[in-house]
């Protein structure tokens, strides 16, 4: 019965469920917007004091989520991809682009936001508990400008620890006075404060620091994924150009590049890589070289092989003769026709690149960045594994599906032009 | 006349081969000495605390010969490298050779055992399906395999340690002898060794298996339809015999090439199997003299690692090349 | 092929099935194994400097003196071992020692002074570099710091000699009892060579126990010494020291039997442990804490010029009293360390009973406060951002954290979680340990966290005087004059009541002052078999006198 549906029906299912799940967080979306705006009129250095990359991530997920369901909607019978029929692996795919474009909206709390410890610590998944939210009308008569309500706004959306107006507790119980209960702490208040209580659902339960998992995954993916894409950029970009410089100029260029291709191939990359981890620090930035520069060794021996075939062809001549620069023919004669054969590759370095990182952070040469991927999800939930398996088990599936996916694609790729 | 001719550029490249091969080592060699020595961080730093008098830190700098420059330093090592010393360990307190040579008969022990118990059973299996085609096995294989070459060897060694060491306590989670090892007897020194080894030879094995399952699978299916075998077949040899006297063969040759590809990943993935399963094995070993910046360490794993590397690749060459003008000659 | 996959295949369950049946051993019944983690380097007491090398090397070579730790009053008392006596003079200048007449190296030369006077010139010679050198400031010592020889020892006879110190010195029995070395084995390495000699690997002692097999990175087998006069009958007969890398498998080991006793058992483990009938957890309280470095000058002007000049942000002692405020180090105690440890006022630990000061209590958790202070200081949040500033300044800094401790690792992400809440920005930059404390010695270092194990007996001097060449650990690099005073009249000869007030004043300056933000203290939890009888498990450690050790 599944397989009835196609792409477009499941994509537009998923849009709205986000939608009617995540309203709240849309309408703040907005009034976000609304509020950037007036500030960007009205108050002076705006963007430079007051602006930074999460309102903005914050900002375009509701857009990008809208755009996404009307362009569906419009293309579903031009593009061929949508009205092909769900199975797995075009699931999984639609699930982790969402993932990775509407990060802030899906993801109900910010990914480092460390609750009370003793209420939150190792929590089992779909645990239920209540949050505090004391909210100060200390000054009623004093009406707040336009930047301090910004500000607010700001804070409450994203806020990123729990303190005495914030707090997450086992149960709060209103009657006379307010009851707040912490595990073994009963914390009284007396009846005139403002309290909020709110739902707090962990679906994916929480880690030893009393972080919501469900919202590390969702980070984690869009981590994982663009350090994935950043690396095989670089090596898509190395390997095509040092195989196109190899195929296409002197054979001296040609055997030295190759020796040295070849000497790079039969050294064990992963010690390499521990070494340069080690000396240069392990920076995101750091880590996205090393992993693109540790596989562009098979995708410049493809290139260099086509090359090599096709530069004595008779097009390619003709635009040397007209006096087209190297990198002009490199982009229009060679590219399209190396394109498919470098897609191929690239999916399955794509591959190995998140394997890779994940090993990487599993071992812990990694280090802290400011998100999580899935490898440090499980390197730090490998010291919890009997108490808190699914702290393992969640980043681990995520992990294989997108390889499942990976490989299924590199599959169907190489197939389809044999 | 001409086969001689043909002999002597086989060994031409054969030779040129060899070169550089050796060129890459010792490419190798100057490449991580330079990064070690620029790199941040001392392997004196364990002498300087409150308790010690800050001169001792200043002798131990001396003893491993840091205060020198750089050339002096990189010329003593190639002179030991020639004369087959390989360097102190600082961490050891013992030549880089005997803290290697405690670790890396394990590693090979290991790695070579996981390659034969992957050659073993991926043969096996692709005998097995090829007598009955399209049969249950093949089915199953077919799915499951690309599910199971998914999981990256790190969670197939914690999921394997979870369920059978800590829930089902079948096998020992870590270690590669018991406590009375040395009170066994020889066959049950054997069967210790096994029963500790089970768990990471299968965290080990399982990705390389189905990498030439398929392998070897798709080759066979393909030289199935070959020509050559239609006329054997026609000929009435037996089923069996063309099995294992042409078809298998003629696909092993590839086989052979992957297998050298095989090595390199299996170093890096036995060193998380090591890890996680406590092996005292060369990977751990290099690990943790790059953390604590023992260079003389680390400069040996990686030479010796770099060595087995390359030597298995050029065996691989090897038999490849032999394989390859035994075919011709039968063909022919 | 079938046929052969048919034969493979029943041979291996033949063998499944042997393994099941031949899995009981009979295991050696008098025997200790002891787990350990890293392999040691060296069993030579020269250099022998972490807590398994000098365990192990103390019960091969003997010491003229051991140690017992009294619990009640938190205070060390001495008892003879390779010494029979001793007999200090009137004014403590000098001490008259007695030696055993009954100890012998294993290869049968009897113990004589002439070892003893050796070992004292091993241990201060600046060429052998021993862990030793440099701190037997309470005897005559040559410019090079050296033992003067002739100055400080008198060979009465073969078995007794006196030891004089320095006029003006307050030497105890901690001045001369470092471990016997037998001078005719040693003498015949180059001094030089001392650190790479066999000597390192195949010790000949006097211990009650002896090497008998050292297989490096998986055991250490000690058998215990007939002929010592500290075995009785009933004397363990071999202590094994077990090497498992993996803490997982050590635990795992425990919980069989298959270890007797392991120490830096982590706190999540103890209620499985706990449960099980055979095995026993005890803690070994108060000899190493955590800390919050927060570095009193600016390490830029001190790379640059080495001129001190107040840090910019930890300067202010009021500033830090925020930090500290602001971490709920309480829950990191409660949740990571379960209990297991105790929360810390000031770096007098608190198993030296007579001498902590019961009146002050650690600093609390409370962020209202923390955020007055800072606003107080100056410090506000101007632009909505979450970080405060100060003209201009945003308080947003680096916590480096070593790597390769989880408790740090933990406490580092609760530490910059809690600063969040008022305000303070801190990014974690985990560093590999050799760079850490590299970095951490040049004072390169804004903040950062990290710990120290604390000697007994008290000394506070080198971790808390200003003047860099007595204050070595002093590394936010403190800097109060009245406490220095403090610290200089400790160092010398006072009454127990001076003593006592020095210390409560102490105390009342480093709670006020906060030179550092102090965390807890740290337990080292140990888990042994209630098997073995008179195990000695207080804070001077959990392998020692381990003659007294019967196996029930």
């Amino acid at each position: 019965m599944i397989r009835k549906f196609y792409i477009w029906h499941y994509v537009v299912f998923i849009t709205s469920a986000i939608f009617i799940l995540r309203f709240q967080e849309v309408l703040n979306s907005f009034t976000l917007l609304y509020y950037s705006i007036v500030c960007f009129f009205t108050v002076e250095n705006f963007f430079i004091n007051y602006y930074s990359f999460s309102q903005l991530d914050q900002i375009l997920s509701p857009i990008i989520l809208f755009a996404i369901l009307v362009l569906v909607i419009l293309k579903r019978n031009r593009w061929k991809f949508l009205s092909s029929r769900i199975c797995f692996s075009n699931a999984m795919l639609i699930v982790l682009i969402f993932t990775f474009l509407l990060t802030p909206l899906i993801a109900p709390y910010n990914p480092n936001l460390q609750f009370n410890l003793s209420v939150s610590k190792l929590l089992s998944p779909f645990s239920s508990k209540k949050i505090g939210l004391i909210v100060d009308y200390s000054d009623d008569n004093y009406t707040p400008t336009k930047i301090e309500k910004y500000i607010h706004f700001k804070s409450i959306f994203e806020r990123e620890v729990v303190d005495e107006n914030y707090f997450l507790a086992d149960s709060i119980i209103t009657s006379n006075d307010i009851n707040i209960y912490q595990r073994n702490t009963e914390i009284t208040l007396p009846n005139g404060s403002n309290l909020k209580t709110q739902n707090a659902l962990f679906i994916f339960g929480t880690d030893e620091f009393g972080r919501d998992i469900f919202s590390r995954l969702i980070y984690a993916t869009r981590l994982s994924l663009f350090i994935g894409a950043l690396a095989v950029g670089i090596t898509f970009i190395l390997g095509l150009i040092l195989g196109f410089i190899s195929g296409y100029f002197s054979k001296l260029i040609d055997g030295v590049l190759n020796r040295f291709t070849e000497m790079l191939v039969s050294v064990p990359t992963i010690f390499l890589v521990i070494l340069f981890l080690a000396m240069f620090g392990n920076s995101l930035m750091v880590v996205i070289i090393l992993l693109g520069s540790a596989g562009w060794m098979s995708l410049f021996k493809i290139v260099r092989g086509e090359v090599i075939s096709i530069k004595n062809k008779n097009f390619i001549t003709s635009s040397k003769l007209i006096g087209m620069s190297n990198w002009k023919i490199l982009i229009n004669d060679f590219l399209p026709l190396l394109l498919p054969s470098i897609i191929v590759n690239l999916v399955f370095q794509f591959a190995n690149v998140i394997i890779a990182e994940s090993a990487l952070s599993f071992l812990g040469l990694t280090g802290n960045h400011l998100y999580p991927t899935w490898g440090a999800m499980i390197h730090q939930g490998q010291f919890y594994l009997e108490q808190a398996w699914w702290i393992v088990l969640l980043p681990s599936i995520f992990l294989i599906s997108t390889l499942i996916v990976i490989y299924d694609f590199g599959r169907k790729f190489e197939l389809k032009e044999i | 006349m001409g086969y001689r001719i043909k002999m002597n550029n086989s060994w031409f490249k054969f030779s040129k081969r060899l070169l550089s091969y050796v060129v890459t080592l010792f490419l190798l060699i100057s490449i991580i000495f330079i990064l070690l020595r620029i790199s941040p961080g001392d392997p004196v730093q364990k002498f300087i605390s409150p308790d010690l008098h800050p001169s001792v830190a200043e002798k131990m700098m001396h003893e491993f010969a840091l205060d020198q420059p750089l050339f002096v330093q990189y010329g003593n090592f190639i002179k030991n490298l020639l004369s087959g010393e390989l360097g102190f360990s600082y961490n050891f307190r013992q030549p880089v050779s005997s803290v290697i040579g405690t670790a890396l008969p394990f590693t090979l022990l290991f790695s070579l055992t996981s390659l034969i118990f992957q050659l073993a059973i991926s043969i096996s299996l692709v005998t097995y399906v090829s007598k009955r085609k399209g049969n249950f096995l093949d089915k199953c294989l077919e799915k499951l395999s690309l599910g199971i070459y998914s999981v990256p060897t790190m969670l197939i060694g914690l999921m394997l340690l979870y369920i059978f060491s800590m829930k089902l306590e079948l096998f020992p989670s870590s270690d590669l002898y018991s406590l009375d090892y040395p009170y066994f007897s020889f066959f049950e020194k054997m069967i210790d060794i096994i029963w500790h080894m089970t768990l990471p030879l299968i965290t080990l094995s399982l990705p390389g298996t189905l990498i030439f399952y398929h392998y070897l699978k798709s080759n066979v299916d393909i030289s199935y339809r070959k020509n050559f075998i239609l006329f054997l077949i026609a000929n009435g040899k037996s089923e069996k015999e063309i099995f294992s006297k042409h078809v298998l063969p003629n696909s092993l040759s590839t086989l052979i090439s992957v297998v050298g590809v095989e090595l390199g990943i299996l170093l890096g993935g036995a060193l998380i199997t090591e890890t996680i399963f406590g092996l005292p094995g060369m990977g751990r070993l290099t690990v943790n003299a790059i953390l604590l910046r023992d260079y003389p360490l680390v400069m040996g794993a990686v030479l010796i690692s770099g060595i087995f590397v390359l030597l298995s690749n050029f065996i691989a060459d090897i038999i490849k090349i032999n394989l390859n003008k035994r075919l011709k000659a039968e063909i022919l | 092929m079938i046929t052969r996959i048919k034969a493979f295949s029943t041979l291996i369950l033949l063998s499944f099935l042997l393994l099941t049946c031949t899995k009981t051993h009979q295991k050696s019944t008098d025997r200790v194994v002891v787990g350990l983690q890293n392999d040691l380097e060296t069993l030579n007491p020269l250099y022998s400097m972490s807590e398994p090398e000098l365990n192990i090397s103390e019960l091969i070579y003997l010491s003229l003196a051991g140690h017992d730790w009294d619990a009640e009053l938190g205070t060390v008392t001495s008892y003879p071992l390779l010494a029979e006596e001793w007999k200090w003079n009137s004014d403590s200048t000098s001490v008259s020692i007695k030696l055993r007449d009954d100890v012998y190296w294993s290869d049968g030369k009897k113990v004589s002074s002439d070892d003893v006077v050796y070992s004292f010139d091993l241990y201060s010679d600046a060429n052998v570099q021993s862990r030793f050198f440099g701190i037997f400031s309470n005897y005559f010592t040559k410019p090079d710091l050296s033992i003067d020889l002739k100055k400080s020892f008198e060979k009465i006879n073969d078995l007794e000699l006196k030891i004089k110190f320095k006029p003006q010195s307050v030497p105890s029995v901690f001045d001369f009892d470092m471990p016997i070395l037998p001078k005719h084995i040693f003498e015949k390495n180059d001094r030089r060579e001392l650190a790479t000699s066999e000597i390192n690997v195949k010790p000949i002692g006097c211990g009650p126990y002896q090497l008998d097999n050292w297989t490096r990175n998986q055991n250490i087998r000690l058998v215990k010494n007939e002929n010592s006069f500290l075995i009785k009958e009933n004397s363990v007969k071999e202590i094994y020291f077990k090497i498992v890398p993996d803490y997982n498998s050590l635990l795992n080991q425990i919980m069989k039997g298959e270890i007797d006793l392991a120490q830096n058992i982590r706190p999540e483990d103890v209620a499985s442990l706990k449960s099980q009938v055979h095995l026993q957890i005890s803690s070994r309280k108060g000899r190493s804490y955590d800390y919050v470095g927060l570095n009193n000058i600016d390490p830029n002007e001190f790379q640059k010029s080495g001129k001190l000049s107040p840090n910019q942000y930890f300067g202010n002692a009021k500033i830090r009293m925020a930090v500290s405020l602001a971490i709920n180090r309480k829950s990191i105690l409660d949740e990571f360390l379960l209990g297991n440890g105790e929360l810390m006022v000031t770096p007098i630990s608190p198993i030296f009973k007579s001498e902590i000061d019961k009146s002050l209590n650690p600093i609390e958790y409370n962020l209202t406060k923390s955020r007055e202070i800072l606003r107080n200081e100056g410090w506000t949040d101007t632009n909505g951002d979450g970080i405060i500033e100060k003209n201009g300044k945003k308080f947003a800094l680096t916590l480096n954290v070593p790597s390769g401790n989880p408790l740090r690792t933990y406490s580092s992400t609760i530490v910059q979680n809690n600063l969040k809440a008022v305000g303070i920005d801190l990014q974690i930059a985990t560093l590999e340990p050799s760079i850490f404390f590299n970095k951490m010695f040049k004072k390169e270092f804004d903040i950062w966290i990290a710990g120290w194990g604390v000697p007994i007996p008290l000394d506070l001097k080198p971790y808390w005087h200003s003047n860099p060449s007595i204050g070595g650990a002093n590394i936010v690099s403190y800097t109060n004059k009245n406490l220095d005073k403090i610290l200089e009249q400790l160092s010398r000869k006072v009454s127990n009541n001076t003593r006592t007030e020095l210390l409560k004043q102490f105390q009342k300056i480093i709670a006020d002052e906060q030179p550092v933000s102090f965390l807890y203290w740290i337990d080292t939890i140990v888990a042994s078999n209630k098997k073995i009888q008179n195990l000695q498990i207080n804070p001077l450690g959990s392998v020692q006198q381990c003659w007294n050790w019967v196996i029930e």
